[in-house]
């Protein structure tokens, strides 16, 4: 194990490379690299203007066992995140935060949080086909839901959502006072917590909502 | 029974496979978990030297086989089990033990997995169970005995559907054998090098041909969307057993319409599913069969995406004297497969 202190500030963090990613809320900010001792040193954390950039050298998979490099990265607030190769990014414990913002600009991200939140946004690329399961609570949430994504936010509790629903998956919400679906595919958003409901777009999926 | 008896003439090769996949998508290598292991066998017979080919090519192995591998995640890419045709031949025959030459395969491949939007969402190479099946290798062999000999090659393997399906990433594997190889002929009396056997004498072909297939455009949509064409080719006689020449061709894409952007929709017209391409053709000629190999560019196309590139790689067979039946991959940016071209040619002119 090997451990990398962040320095602050940043706002943002890029995951440049394919991490098993793990997100701990703690008073000190670093980074735990678990993988076997000769691969430790391939991770590569820089700062570029207000950006933390995660990445590694580690190239020929083939030569070596197909390695998974797990980060558990401590850190006192979620910053916006980027991602750019596939990745998995878990959540276990419910962060206390102002914001949880993701973008997957990939094709995969595996995604398991559990937040508690004021706004919460989620942003995937239009081939990707991950999956985004996320649970607590959030004031405000914002989806753009691309390709065949799956949104399963069941186990979240907003009170206001706006989701753009381009995906051919289906979405699932848990919206308390009001829902903007905008749906542009064959995907359907099944929600819950009968919330009052403004449908638009050009797609044939529809809102269904469930008791 | 005579010398040149076809038992006389077989050779049996079983190698044990050893590769990986080349992941050409960062997302397939994420799900990458090991290495590839299998096996291939091999039976085929010897040239024996009666036809002009078998001199031009070094009297060639051909035959059938069947290979068997992983591909690197049991649970979401499965395993790849081929049958194919090929053709093995050394490039020299030096006096020696040692022989160096390749293989070339053609045939069918079987995916025991493959994508399902719902069942198996995480592969995203294949989304067919048979695919075609490509495979050449460089090859080593050393003699070990009388009729034994001992072998290893390395090369490329490939497995995709051609576009029937998408998503149609495919796998490119590379392969590496060790192997055994029963040569029933190698220790016999050799062909006679310096009997002379007549090739094809004809210089020149003016061709035409009808063809047609089937393309997917996207993962996202369901549509299977028919391509028609015609072409006229007309080739010369390069060597004994090679042609070269052009070929211009002109087919209709049903699905040009769904695959222009989104802002040119409203101006669409039929001429924007209507595309010309012209390609070099070079001709490897085994008897009735050939190996064709096209490189060339759009005249016309009406997608951006295609690029400016278009190839195409098949197999003919002469069925009559005017008639051959042909199926080739086309592709774009090199490739990118576009779909499976099944066409015949008429001969219009011999000279």
């Amino acid at each position: 194990m090997h451990t990398i202190p962040i320095k602050s500030p940043y706002h943002k963090i890029s995951v440049n490379y394919s991490f098993d990613i793990t997100f701990i809320q703690d008073t000190v900010s670093f980074v735990r690299v678990i993988c076997a001792e000769e691969f430790q040193n391939s991770l590569r954390v820089q700062y570029i203007g207000d950006a933390l950039i995660l990445d590694s050298n580690l190239k020929a998979l083939w030569l070596k066992g197909y390695p998974r490099i797990r980060l558990e990265i401590h850190l006192q607030e979620l910053p916006y995140t980027e991602i750019f190769r596939p990745c998995s990014i878990v959540i276990p414990e419910t962060f206390r935060t102002h914001m949880f913002y993701l973008v997957d600009w990939g094709h995969y991200t595996n995604l398991r949080a559990n937040v508690q939140v004021d706004f919460l946004r989620i942003d995937s690329a239009g081939d990707s086909f991950g999956t985004y399961q996320v649970g607590g609570s959030a004031d405000n949430a914002e989806l753009y839901c691309r390709g065949s994504a799956i949104y399963d936010l069941s186990q979240l509790v907003t009170d206001t959502c706006r989701a753009y629903h381009w995906s051919v998956s289906d979405m699932h919400l848990q919206v308390k006072h009001f829902l903007d679906a905008n749906l542009f595919s064959s995907g359907n958003i099944l929600v819950s917590g009968n919330p009052f409901v403004s449908v638009n777009g050009t797609g044939t999926g529809r809102v269904i909502k469930l008791p | 029974m005579s010398q040149d008896s076809a038992w006389r003439k077989i050779v049996l090769e079983v190698k044990p496979v050893w590769g990986f996949i080349a992941p050409h998508h960062d997302y397939m290598g994420y799900f990458l978990e090991k290495n590839v292991i299998g096996f291939q066998l091999d039976a085929g017979f010897k040239t024996d030297g009666s036809r002009c080919w078998h001199h031009h090519y070094n009297f060639p192995v051909t035959g059938v086989g069947i290979y068997h591998s992983s591909l690197g995640n049991d649970k979401i890419y499965g395993t790849l089990t081929g049958m194919y045709f090929y053709i093995n031949r050394d490039f020299t025959r030096p006096p020696g033990p040692v022989h160096f030459g390749n293989a070339i395969a053609f045939g069918l491949g079987y995916a025991s997995k493959w994508h399902h939007p719902q069942n198996n969402p995480l592969n995203q190479v294949l989304a067919t169970p048979i695919n075609v099946f490509l495979q050449y290798h460089l090859q080593l062999s050393v003699k070990l005995g009388s009729h034994a000999f001992a072998s290893c090659s390395a090369g490329l393997t490939h497995t995709s559907n051609g576009n029937f399906r998408e998503p149609n990433k495919g796998f490119n594997i590379v392969t590496t054998t060790l192997g055994i190889q029963y040569d029933a002929f190698r220790n016999k009396r050799f062909p006679d090098r310096r009997k002379i056997i007549p090739c094809d004498s004809v210089s020149g072909i003016l061709s035409l041909g009808v063809f047609s297939g089937t393309k997917a455009i996207s993962r996202f949509n369901n549509s299977v969307y028919p391509v028609w064409g015609i072409s006229a080719e007309q080739l010369f006689r390069l060597g004994a057993v090679t042609m070269l020449g052009t070929e211009l061709v002109v087919y209709r894409d049903w699905s040009a319409f769904d695959q222009v952007p989104p802002e040119t929709l409203n101006s669409k017209k039929e001429s924007d599913a209507w595309f010309a391409v012209l390609s070099a053709s070079l001709l490897l000629q085994m008897g009735r069969l050939a190996f064709a190999f096209q490189p060339g560019i759009y005249l016309k196309n009406s997608v951006p995406g295609n690029g400016v590139i278009s190839d195409k790689i098949g197999l003919r067979y002469q069925l009559t004297g005017h008639w051959m039946a042909s199926v080739s991959i086309k592709a774009h940016w090199l490739a990118k497969a576009d779909f499976v071209e099944w066409a015949v040619r008429y001969t219009l002119k011999k000279w």
